[in-house]
């Protein structure tokens, strides 16, 4: 046993497993040596007995014993591969390994072909003039059959390279049972043919060394079998079966050695151990399987543990995220209602201020000096940018507040709206707008003006010295649209590119330009609201360009 | 001559009912502006109970809609399902611009519905339009 190196986790037959099978084999020549006879050798009736029917029926028993136990022994090994075959098909159905069954087929053959050998050793119970040949020609026939059997099934999957394994599946599994049924056939045909046979060939030859010549051929398939080909098969199909079968062919090997070298007579001591190690490499695969089923199943129930684990994990993540959902779902309503709120009731003690200064103002302008009228305009500057400050942030919290559902709507007409909106301040600027026919895009249409609005309202505003031209393009990508609304005005710095779209942010005095800064912070919040992005790429005195994306395939979400 | 078109404001902010006041005055309309606060002292108002014996019926009605009490669209759907109040033109005086307030009080019968100016310019100059309109342009009903 060579010794495998740190890869411990390799499906196999326990060590023990195997040396008890080894001693299993072993086992009956060593009590042979010791003076044990398993023979059930044949005792006839000598005239001495005379009327002793005690003595008789003793005898009897004798001479019957050897049939009845090798048709105990034949008898277990064919229901063990039937079990095997059962326990096969059903292990396919779970693992889905086409292997199994396959290799079960043949057992179940094999077992089969035992049986019609066992027929006709039942048969010799009844008495009728057997050929002595028969009895170990059928057992040499069945066990041809299954070595050949073995050899090519096995054969098949090494030969086939692990990129066939389609093929496996879908022909190699109709192969296999095929040609299963077909040597099962054959074997019946031969086995029936011998039966029927008047003159066999001679099957043992109790004083040559090889006393059954017959049974050296399953042996040499056995051993090929056993040496070449399921050692490969084990390598690449690694299962606990898979093991167990070339494990099989040890008892096998020793039961066709036993067979061919030793057994001089039917139900002799080596007939006898042959047909017990038989049962033995039946029983082998059948553990094996048994075994897979307590490795699968172990390894499910770790799995499971584990899913349970993982899905326990899952839910409390689940539900952490659900009420935190819930929360942050609250505390913006709140943040919402309460700079709605705070807008609407700030407003009436602003309009107070500035009506009343106004109405002072109006009243009394004759007679205050000039300083009192300058302190009146400054206070009423300072409520007007209140004011202004207070409906922006309205305008603010509107945007998902009192939001319009999204539909399928022009943005060309979206933007030739906020164009029509913008055409005092065009006309005043002599602003040279160019735009492209813009696509169809599922939006807010109110929002969308809003956006083209702000964005050409910011290139005609920061436009410094030169005349504005805005252009407004628009193209595919990445499933998206992409719009870009590009100026030549007096550019952003590199530095403020994040902080443009903050509310209230503003890069210039009021007195350079007026305003209170919402423009972009309200641009980004449509943008979000849509499921897009929004950026800026600028020059200082070159120009800027504002690119912003709306999805393709946005659903009616909100 | 001199005929006084009398107006029922009901408004709860004093200083929104003095620039009324002051810009009626400057419209030169002959307009006397009679003042109550909320919902219950307009009925009272109205039905001509023991403190508003002596007073009378408005000619038309300037109503606030963010009132104590009880909210204006409660004031304005009872005068129009009242018979002997519904013949009063309403103008709704509000600050608020919502479609939906705008609606919701055309669908209860108000004459009018007017967002109030924020600048001070703007509000006496409404005052005027709205004096002008209903008390030169408008053939009002005869009063009961």
């Amino acid at each position: 046993m060579t010794n495998l190196p740190a890869k411990s986790e390799r499906v196999r037959l326990p060590n023990e497993f195997i040396w008890t099978i080894v001693f299993i084999c072993i086992f009956p020549t060593v009590l042979n040596s010791l003076g044990f006879n398993f023979g059930s050798n044949k005792v006839t009736l000598h005239p001495t007995i005379g009327l002793d029917l005690q003595r008789v029926a003793d005898v009897l028993q004798l001479s019957l014993a050897g049939s009845f136990l090798v048709t105990i022994l034949e008898w277990s090994a064919f229901w063990t591969a039937m079990f095997t075959v059962i326990l096969a098909f059903t292990n396919y159905k779970i693992t889905g390994d086409v292997t199994t069954p396959i290799i079960g087929t043949v057992l179940f053959c094999a077992g089969a072909m035992d049986g019609f050998h066992t027929l006709i050793i039942y048969q010799s119970l009844n008495g009728r003039q057997i050929d002595p040949n028969l009895i170990p020609l059928t057992w040499a026939i069945s066990q041809l059959f299954y070595g050949l059997l073995m050899l090519i099934t096995t054969s098949l999957f090494v030969a086939k390279d692990k990129r066939h394994i389609m093929w496996e599946r879908e022909k190699g599994f109709g192969f296999a049972i095929t040609i299963s049924l077909l040597f099962c056939i054959i074997a019946y045909g031969v086995i029936s043919l011998v039966v029927k046979s008047p003159h066999l060939p001679t099957a043992i030859f109790p004083y040559s060394a090889i006393s059954r010549p017959w049974d050296t051929g399953p042996l040499v398939l056995f051993l090929i079998t056993g040496i070449f080909i399921l050692p490969k098969f084990y390598k690449r199909h690694e299962s606990i079966f898979s093991h167990s079968l070339l494990v099989s062919i040890i008892p096998q090997i020793f039961s066709q050695i036993h067979m061919a070298f030793d057994s001089t007579a039917i139900f002799d001591n080596n007939f006898n151990i042959a047909h017990f190690l038989k049962v033995i490499s039946y029983l082998i695969p059948f553990c094996g399987l048994v075994l897979d089923y307590h490795r699968t199943y172990r390894e499910t129930e770790s799995i499971n543990s584990r899913l349970i684990i993982e899905i326990a994990n899952h839910k409390a993540t689940e539900e952490k995220l659900k009420h935190q959902t819930v929360e942050l779902k609250r505390s913006n309503e709140e943040l919402q209602q309460f700079a709605y709120v705070a807008s609407h009731d700030l407003q009436e003690p602003l309009r107070m201020v500035a009506s009343f200064t106004q109405l002072l103002k109006r009243r009394y302008k004759d007679k205050l000096d000039a300083d009192a009228n300058e302190f009146i305009d400054f206070a009423v500057d300072g409520v007007k940018r209140m004011q202004g400050l207070i409906n922006d942030l309205l305008q603010f919290s509107r945007i998902t507040t009192q939001a319009k559902s999204l539909e399928r709507i022009s943005s060309n007409s979206a933007l030739e709206t906020a164009i029509n909106n913008l055409k005092v301040s065009i006309e005043e600027s002599k602003a040279k707008i160019t735009y492209d026919k813009l696509p169809v895009i599922v939006a807010d249409d109110f929002q969308m003006v809003q956006l083209f609005q702000n964005l050409i309202g910011n290139g005609i505003k920061y436009r410094g010295d030169k005349s504005p031209e805005i252009k407004i393009t628009s193209c595919e990508h990445d499933n998206k649209w992409q719009f870009s609304v590009a100026d030549n005005g007096i550019g952003i710095e590199k530095q403020y590119f994040e902080k443009i779209f903050l509310i209230f942010q503003r890069l210039h005095t009021k007195n350079e330009y007026s305003g209170t800064g919402i423009g972009l912070a309200v641009c980004k919040k449509i943008i979000e609201r849509h499921s897009g992005e929004l950026w800026v790429e600028s020059e200082l005195e070159k120009g800027t360009i504002f690119h912003f994306t709306i999805p393709m395939n946005l659903g009616k979400a909100n | 001559m001199d005929k006084y078109f009398e107006i029922l404001l009901i408004e709860d902010n004093l200083g929104d009912v003095r620039i009324a006041i002051e810009a009626f005055k400057e419209s030169k309309i002959p307009v006397n502006v009679n003042h109550v606060t909320d919902g219950i002292k307009a009925f009272d108002f109205l039905k001509k109970a023991s403190e508003y014996k002596n007073k009378p019926t408005p000619d038309l009605i300037l109503l606030d809609l963010n009132l104590p009490k009880i909210s204006g669209f409660e004031i304005l759907s009872k005068l129009k399902s009242n018979d002997d109040l519904k013949q009063i033109p309403i103008v709704i005086f509000t600050t608020s611009h919502t479609q939906e307030d705008i609606e919701k009080c055309y669908k209860l019968g108000a004459n009018s519905f007017i967002s109030k100016p924020i600048d001070l310019d703007s509000f006496i100059d409404t005052i005027r339009v709205i004096g002008n309109y209903w008390f030169h342009l408008v053939k009002l009903p005869n009063k009961s």
